[in-house]
């Protein structure tokens, strides 16, 4: 008979230290928290720009003492929300695992809670993580994985303590850290950048990091802050060739907009009405994501532009293997221009409205090499239903073999191929158009020029049939009551074609002063005002 | 809902006494900045920054959508969490924590590694660095509305430390700059007569005495038997005050004097509490003994000659009521800038 295989808890121990890849990722699990306990605001406070702090409150349904005991007792990880019916207050659930909580041991080792039920009784507690984690488990230190206790793994422990003064009618839950991790608070101070005119430095320019040990003066520190309207840090963002030439602190709050389940600045973010229906459904939860006095929306925002974008907008229902894949979502292009900040370049699959990792620059492996062209698109995908087994237990990255993402994979790359076809059709007759109104401009340029070489009436030929005993063009002619200057030849005068228009020119303007002007010096100083003329006006 | 009368009296002293102060003092910075002044406001909040919204009212502070109250940097009053105050002035600069733990952080031994304790005392030592580094201010105003002495503990008590250090902190953060003076604004409650330790009662009478036997004219303004506490309290204070500002470098400014407003506030007990308020400038102590000495002269003649100014119902003017109602505008503008679903 088979035997079952068991996972020591080790391993989920191990995660609770080196789960997320950024501040950001680390608390928007506590945002999803918040979402799944039915919050309609979640504050964070970073205190900046001092960072001494941080503290996430939400107004969601809280828990209580016993909640809370049950949840460190019975072990962290065994999230039951999925038992229910799979939404909540008409929103998906998000969290899975129920390791959402720890994503603040990522930057401290130790945090307060405090929670109230509606009605309910509020109470305060400590959580202390282990230091050096990894490395005792690794080692079997006996202290955190005892010999006698089977499976079980201690990785901190927690203390009820006194509860701080607290509005009466608050209900929610809210995670203090008094005192973030120095490599969190000195990195968001050190690396913010001034922001203001007459203050980037060429060094900025290269993306260059500041890393020295002083701290940055006040004044330098105040002036990189990012702006409090949300619209505006969004075109400071758009500035730069990426966030992160800003500094740390700016790219946590764009990765928190990024990846939680928040509205766009507005429904026309995106251009052709896109994220329309999104943006409905989006501000339909009444969700708001606070960070220091800023309120947080998606930073997408693809501004108005003459030549427009070329979009594709899509949807599918599909089965794999058996189970539902059903997302939608969009693409948009910029042809011609690289979409800033670098950040929004890629594609951005949302499972349940939360954005897994960054957007993907490679477009989910996308063989064909559009080259610069990759850095003109930028799109999400939206999955209402599958794709979570394919995600990797850090929610921000996919097993990229798994079926469904493969399957994900295939229609978005037939989406893109089409959207690049539409693309490259623009691309052409843009490049025809605007080759046209250069040609007609240089023929007016030459035109004006021979006016004033012949100094007298000109009509220039730019279409004529080939006579059949013509042996060599002649590009000027003296005809009754004006001169031909005869360019219909162009195409055929063997040098590279960008070099036709403009050597047919000169040709013209050279026989039209050989037949204009008898003495040989007054030609040649006819012919090299013209020629310079022309050239200058090219 | 109708502003309460205690309310109308604090913004009394908001009005008619924060307000000229903070207004002669951004006159000064564009005396010499004329472009780049910008009043550097540290400010104790209870919740309710009504004195930082007063002052960008009447646009001493800027408050610009980009940047907000940048200029401002607050503790709460209470040491709670100050996020909900910084809703109210967004930009401002919050610092964690209690500002009397904060200030007197290096008075306690390192706790050891690992514990709680030692995580309170990395947290106060991160927040002292960053009050460091946002320093100094041009105006301090020290509303804390605590007990100056308590019961409890001997002179110089929590506070009075506390408030030598932030002076040392001010002298620190000036000391590279030319023009080094900066505004006081204190709010502390009159403890009564016997709920004050000893060692503090005593302290008060001997620098009473000690001012009348140096300057024996003043003693037809002042005697024991026939002044009451408060009295005593209110020529004691800026005595005291200025004795930890000369500790620290720092002096009072004889040009624009003292100033000492007192009020009473209900506090749902049987008798009201007695709130002193003291508003003074700080300049850097006088290179010359004779000149300190003179100094000190007219400022002690000044404070025994006037009696603190008492903030009754009916004193209070239409204007402070308007400018209140204005207050109360802006601030329910800036709160209103976000969602409150």
């Amino acid at each position: 008979m088979a035997q079952r295989i068991k996972v020591h808890e080790k391993a989920l121990a191990h995660l609770s230290k080196g789960l997320y890849r950024s501040p950001a990722s680390a608390l928007r699990e506590l945002v999803s928290n918040a979402w799944d306990a039915g919050a309609t605001r979640v504050e964070i406070s970073t205190f900046a720009p001092t960072f001494t702090r941080l503290v996430v409150r939400d107004n969601g349904a809280g828990f209580d003492k016993q909640d809370f005991v049950k949840l460190m007792e019975t072990g962290i990880g065994n999230s039951t929300k999925r038992l229910a019916d799979g939404s909540n207050h008409g929103r998906p659930i998000i969290g899975r695992l129920g390791i959402g909580l720890l994503g603040v041991a990522q930057i401290c080792t130790r945090f307060q809670i405090i929670s109230r039920r509606n009605n309910g009784e509020i109470f305060a507690a400590e959580v202390r993580i282990e230091d050096f984690l990894r490395r005792r488990l690794d080692i079997q230190d006996p202290t955190i994985v005892p010999q006698h206790s089977g499976n079980e793994v201690f990785i901190g422990e927690w203390d009820f303590i006194p509860v701080p003064k607290i509005d009466n009618d608050w209900v929610g839950t809210q995670v203090i850290v008094t005192t973030p991790l120095a490599s969190f608070s000195e990195s968001f101070i050190k690396t913010l950048r001034p922001t203001r005119e007459g203050r980037d430095t060429q060094e900025e320019e290269m993306g260059a990091r500041v890393d020295d040990e002083a701290l940055p003066s006040r004044d330098d520190v105040l002036a990189a802050m990012p702006p409090l309207d949300w619209q505006r840090l969004l075109d400071l963002a758009a500035d730069k060739e990426s966030v992160m030439m800003r500094g740390d602190y700016w790219r946590f709050l764009w990765e928190l907009a990024a990846t939680c389940p928040l509205p766009y600045m507005s429904a026309k973010a995106v251009p052709d009405g896109l994220v329309r229906g999104d943006q409905k459904r989006l501000e339909g939860y009444q969700f708001a994501l606070i960070v220091d006095n800023r309120e947080l929306r998606k930073p997408v925002f693809l501004p108005p532009r003459d030549k427009g974008y070329s979009t594709q907008a899509f949807s599918r229902d599909i089965v794999v293997e058996g189970r539902q894949l059903k997302f939608h979502g969009y693409m948009a292009v910029q042809e011609g221009n690289q979409l800033k900040p670098a950040e929004l370049r890629g594609l951005m699959i949302r499972i349940k409205e939360v954005g897994v990792g960054y957007y993907d620059p490679t477009l989910l492996d996308w063989q064909v090499n559009q080259g610069p062209r990759s850095r003109w698109i930028t799109g999400e995908i939206f999955v209402e239903e599958g794709l979570e087994d394919a995600m990797n237990v850090d929610r921000d990255s996919f097993n990229r073999y798994h079926p469904e993402f493969k399957a994900l994979q295939r229609e978005v790359h037939r989406e893109l191929k089409k959207l690049f076809s539409q693309v490259y059709l623009r691309i052409g007759e843009r490049s025809t158009k605007s080759a046209d109104e250069r040609s007609q401009q240089r023929r007016e340029v030459l035109l004006e020029v021979a006016k004033g070489t012949a100094d007298g009436p000109v009509k220039l030929i730019v279409e004529r049939k080939a006579e059949s005993n013509e042996t060599q063009p002649q590009f000027a002619k003296q005809l009754a009551n004006y001169w031909a200057l005869d360019v219909s030849s162009a195409s055929t005068l063997p040098t590279k074609k960008v070099n036709r228009d403009l050597a047919a020119s000169v040709l013209a303007i050279y026989d039209l002063c050989m037949l204009r002007y008898k003495h040989s010096k007054v030609r040649r100083e006819k012919f090299q005002e013209a020629l310079l003329e022309l050239l200058r006006e090219w | 809902m109708p502003i309460q009368p205690d309310e109308l009296k604090k913004h009394v002293v908001r009005y008619e006494y924060w307000l000229p102060r903070c207004r002669s003092r951004v006159d000064a910075l564009k005396r010499r900045k004329p472009k780049q002044a910008k009043l550097r406001y540290f400010t104790l909040s209870g919740g309710d920054p009504l004195d930082v919204i007063m002052l960008a009212v009447d646009k001493l502070l800027p408050n610009d959508g980009e940047s907000g109250f940048q200029s401002v940097c607050f503790f709460d009053r209470h040491g709670y969490n100050p996020a909900e105050t910084g809703a109210k002035i967004p930009g401002a600069v919050p610092f964690p924590g209690s500002f009397i733990d904060t200030m007197l952080w290096e008075e306690n031994p390192e706790p050891a590694e690992g514990t709680s304790a030692n995580n309170d005392y990395q947290a106060l030592r991160n927040t002292m660095l960053m009050v460091r580094q946002y320093a100094p201010f041009d105006v301090v105003n020290f509303d804390l509305e605590e007990v100056l002495f308590t019961s409890e503990e001997e002179p110089p008590g929590k506070l009075l430390r506390a408030l030598k250090k932030l002076f040392e902190i001010q002298r620190d953060g000036f000391s590279t700059m030319a023009a080094q003076e900066f505004s006081l604004m204190m709010t502390v409650r009159l403890p009564e007569h016997g709920a004050i330790h000893p060692e503090a009662l005593a302290l008060v009478r001997s620098v009473l005495d000690a001012n009348i036997r140096k300057f024996p004219e003043l003693h037809s303004l002042f005697t024991w038997n026939d002044a009451p506490w408060s009295r005593a309290f209110e020529l004691a204070i800026p005595k005291i005050i200025l004795e930890q500002l000369h500790a620290t470098g720092w002096t009072i400014s004889g040009a624009s004097g003292i100033q000492e407003v007192t009020r009473e506030r209900q506090n749902g007990g049987p008798q009201a509490e007695q709130l002193y308020h003291i508003i003074v400038d700080v300049v850097r102590r006088h290179d010359t003994e004779k000149e300190a000495e003179a100094a000190y002269r007219k400022l002690m003649h000044d404070l025994f000659r006037s009696s603190a100014h008492h903030i009754t119902d009916d004193s209070i003017a239409q204007e402070v009521r308007m400018n209140l109602k204005r207050v109360h505008v802006a601030r329910d503008k800036l709160s209103a800038r976000l969602p409150r679903w």
